[in-house]
């Protein structure tokens, strides 16, 4: 757990600000993307969403009983990620090889499927990976 | 305002145009509890204020839009539900996701309430507290997603979220849509009267919180909702398609099952239905997920891109089912490319899909019958198929050019015009186009069609299909009290059961729609068992619903949104299909046409069902006493003498 940090991989990103949103409910109990560590930039007329992290992670970790941040658990493509950096790296490797494979991987990550968006309880993330 | 409100924000902004005055006004406490919020407050409203034979065009006529209680937390899914009286008479109420709503109820509204007709363009700038009624001559005539850059670049801020309408709307082509994040679309005909109270956007930024009154349980009720959503114990056969492909494989599942209308439904299956399905788009032109605020599903709004091909460059967003089979099955075109190409020029444009599928396959078959030549559509070739044809009328259709200017009437308006036959071939019901839904296969579909209160609308009885009784613990239906009986519903192809089907499918779906919560996530337990939103709904607001209370609700506002018709003058003659369902049979699939008596059989049990009187379709005395809207009911009785 010490050397981990959050990742983002912003091809993953589906914009859905649900980051923004758990985060800011953890900070202060109520919804306000204002007061979220994690935001997302859409640049609309391009398609792109761009998550930014101004938090690496370790302390919100520390509170989850899986071990992981609030937005990592929440986020429903994986593009989101709380790893090392060797596993991050490798993370992306796969990424890009399985999305040759199979087109699902264009709007989920590999590490997700198949249980893309089973909530923050029972399901460890390491045992998805 | 005064009051401690969690959930709402308790406020709701009024615009006047004509008089450019801006008022801001606290929500009762009486109507959050009979009608929840979005949908349900909306359409009050529009009874309350628009009153009976009001032009749709006359700045009396209202624009309702409305965020729910929970609309800005996950829950909401970024619904906005848009309300207005239409050209034709009757109310239209239809929703978008994206992240208009939520940022809206950040900025502290819940409804914003449009009024009066500005003299010249203009749009609103709502930023937080301060509303502004801004120029907007240089934005006039430009597409939805060139206005939606201009006034971001304008403000300086790239994250506010716009709501606009494009040159369709302007031109006052009828049931033009409202356009948001470019790609969503919704309220049918919304566009069209913004267009005339010359309004050509609406921008919001809000940086408020929307609290919730018991943060701890309402996360654990949330948690319930994103369970039931995952693949793994999935109730419902087209969770995982729609998980995996989108919306857009829906087409590939209704042509299995002979419900895919092809060639303006003189067909009900298509031999090319997988060219344009979910799994070549996929494969193929898909760029990226994409997705509504806080919803799960990343392939339901994906980003598409045309790489090559006479389309190269083409791109755009939220492929849904009804654009593959309108803009594709219905008007003969098979190739993919195509479809986008006419998707992302309908968005930009302004113009609804389901009128420019109709309008288009409607102008088809008339020129295979001869009814119609290349002399009257302007040299254009409009045969089935033709997709370079297809983007030519689109674009005459936005400028109301030549022919493109009778197809913008409407495919029922167009078809008088044009005579000759040729109102047969128009597929519309209260003078609005159909949708993607079969009919003649899905009897509840049929129903639902011939009795929506604004004409088709897939999304108040979503997903139509009951989920199966072995699914469903027989102690939700006991607790829930559904009248349903639903070893007969689930036959697909009788009349038998389905009024009363309808009438809960409408009901729950308006309670949802008003929480709000997008209809399409409901698959399996969600949209059955509604103890679960029920949970989101009392810890999000810290009112105490029931069930019953909410099941309540979700009848009172069908009943005032048939109360606002009835005013208007239809009745029971009004609520029916189009000829085409009730008279040709699909023998590629070997089913017959809804007999006459077979859907007189089904509006009888769902006006019984419904208590309203069966010889009219009115709602009775008795039940609009019974859901407290004595006052409906005494303002019906004078105007029927």
């Amino acid at each position: 757990m010490k050397d981990k940090r959050l990742y983002v991989v912003e091809d993953l990103c589906s914009g859905c600000r649900m980051c923004e949103m758990v985060c800011s409910f953890l900070r202060i109990r109520a919804y306000n993307s204002r007061k979220s560590k994690v935001r997302i930039v859409k640049v609309e007329w391009e398609g792109v969403n761009i998550p930014i992290a101004d938090c690496d992670g370790i302390d919100c970790a520390k509170l989850s009983p899986l071990g992981v941040p609030r937005c990592v658990e929440a986020c429903p493509t994986g593009a989101l990620m709380f790893a090392e950096a060797g596993e991050a790296a490798e993370r992306r490797r796969l990424l890009a090889t399985q999305r040759i494979m199979q087109p699902i991987f264009k709007v989920i990550a590999p590490w997700k499927w198949p249980f893309p968006w089973r909530p923050w309880r029972e399901v460890a993330h390491e045992e998805v990976g | 305002m005064g009051r401690n409100w969690y959930g709402w924000k308790g406020v709701i902004l009024r615009v006047d145009l004509s008089e450019r005055k801006i008022v801001k006004q606290e929500l009762s406490m009486e109507l959050a509890k009979n009608y929840i919020g979005c949908r349900g407050i909306n359409s009050k409203i529009l009874y309350d204020e628009v009153k009976p034979g009001t032009d749709a065009f006359s700045p009396e006529n209202e624009l309702i839009f409305g965020t729910g209680p929970l609309d800005g937390t996950p829950v909401g899914m970024g619904r906005v539900s848009v309300t207005t009286k239409s050209t034709r008479g009757t109310l239209i109420e239809g929703g978008f996701g994206g992240f208009f709503g939520p940022e809206l109820k950040f900025a502290g509204y819940d409804h914003l309430i449009i009024k009066g007709r500005a003299e010249k363009p203009v749009y609103i700038w709502i930023d937080d507290e301060s509303v502004e009624i801004r120029d907007a001559a240089h934005l006039w005539g430009k597409t939805t997603w060139v206005t939606d850059k201009i006034i971001k670049d304008e403000i300086g801020d790239p994250s506010i979220q716009v709501a606009c309408i494009g040159p369709a709307a302007e031109n006052l082509v009828s049931s033009c849509p409202v356009v948001s994040n470019l790609t969503h679309t919704g309220g049918r005909g919304c566009g069209t009267i913004m267009g005339a109270k010359k309004l050509k956007a609406i921008a919001v930024r809000g940086s408020g919180e929307v609290k919730v009154a018991y943060p701890a349980e309402f996360e654990k009720a949330y948690a319930k909702i994103r369970e039931a959503l995952d693949l793994r114990g999935s109730k419902d056969r087209f969770t995982v398609p729609w998980a995996i492909f989108g919306p857009s494989i829906l087409p590939r599942i209704f042509n299995e099952e002979g419900g895919l209308m092809s060639l303006n439904a003189q067909r009900m299956a298509w031999e090319h239905a997988d060219d344009i399905s979910g799994e070549k788009y996929l494969m193929e032109y898909v760029m990226r997920p994409n997705a509504c605020f806080c919803c799960p599903f990343p392939s339901c709004s994906t980003w598409f891109q045309v790489k090559d091909g006479p389309y190269a460059g083409t791109v755009g967003g939220k492929l849904t089912a009804g654009d593959v089979i309108c803009l594709g099955s219905l008007i003969g075109v098979n190739y993919l490319p195509a479809i986008l190409k006419t998707r992302s020029l309908c968005d930009q444009l302004g113009l609804d899909v389901f009128h420019v599928g109709f309008a288009l396959s409607w102008a088809m078959e008339c020129f295979e019958k001869g009814i119609l030549t290349e002399k009257d559509t302007d040299g254009i070739a409009l045969q089935f198929g033709n997709h370079e044809g297809v983007i030519e009328m689109v674009k005459k259709i936005a400028y109301r050019d030549g022919f493109g200017g009778i197809l913008a009437e409407g495919v029922e308006k167009a078809s008088r015009i044009v005579g000759k036959g040729s109102e047969r071939y128009a597929l519309a019901v209260k003078g609005q186009e159909l949708e993607g839904m079969p009919q003649r296969n899905l009897y509840v579909a049929a129903l639902g069609v011939a009795t929506s209160e604004v004409g088709p609308d897939h999304t108040r009885w979503y997903p139509p299909y009951p989920p199966h009784p072995q699914v469903v613990a027989r102690e939700v239906l006991e607790e829930l009290h559904i009248d349903v009986d639903f070893e007969k519903a689930l036959n697909t192809r009788s009349p038998e059961g389905k009024g009363r089907l309808l009438k809960w499918l409408t009901d729950t779906r308006a309670v949802f729609e008003s929480i709000p919560t997008c209809v399409f996530i409901l698959r399996g337990e969600l949209g059955i068992d509604l103890r679960i939103w029920r949970e989101v709904l009392v810890k999000g607001t810290g009112v105490d619903f029931s069930c019953e209370e909410l099941m309540k609700a979700g009848e009172r506002i069908i009943n005032i949104e048939r109360a606002f018709i009835v005013r208007e003058g239809f009745r029971r003659e009004h609520d029916t299909i189009p000829r085409r369902m009730l008279e040709e049979p699909v023998p590629e699939r070997y089913y017959g046409p809804i007999s006459r008596g077979d859907l007189d059989r089904m509006l009888d049990e769902y006006y019984e069902a419904r208590g309203w009187d069966k010889g009219t379709a009115i709602p009775t005395r008795r039940k609009l006493e019974e859901l407290g809207l004595k006052e409906v009911a005494d303002e019906l009785e004078k105007l029927k003498v």
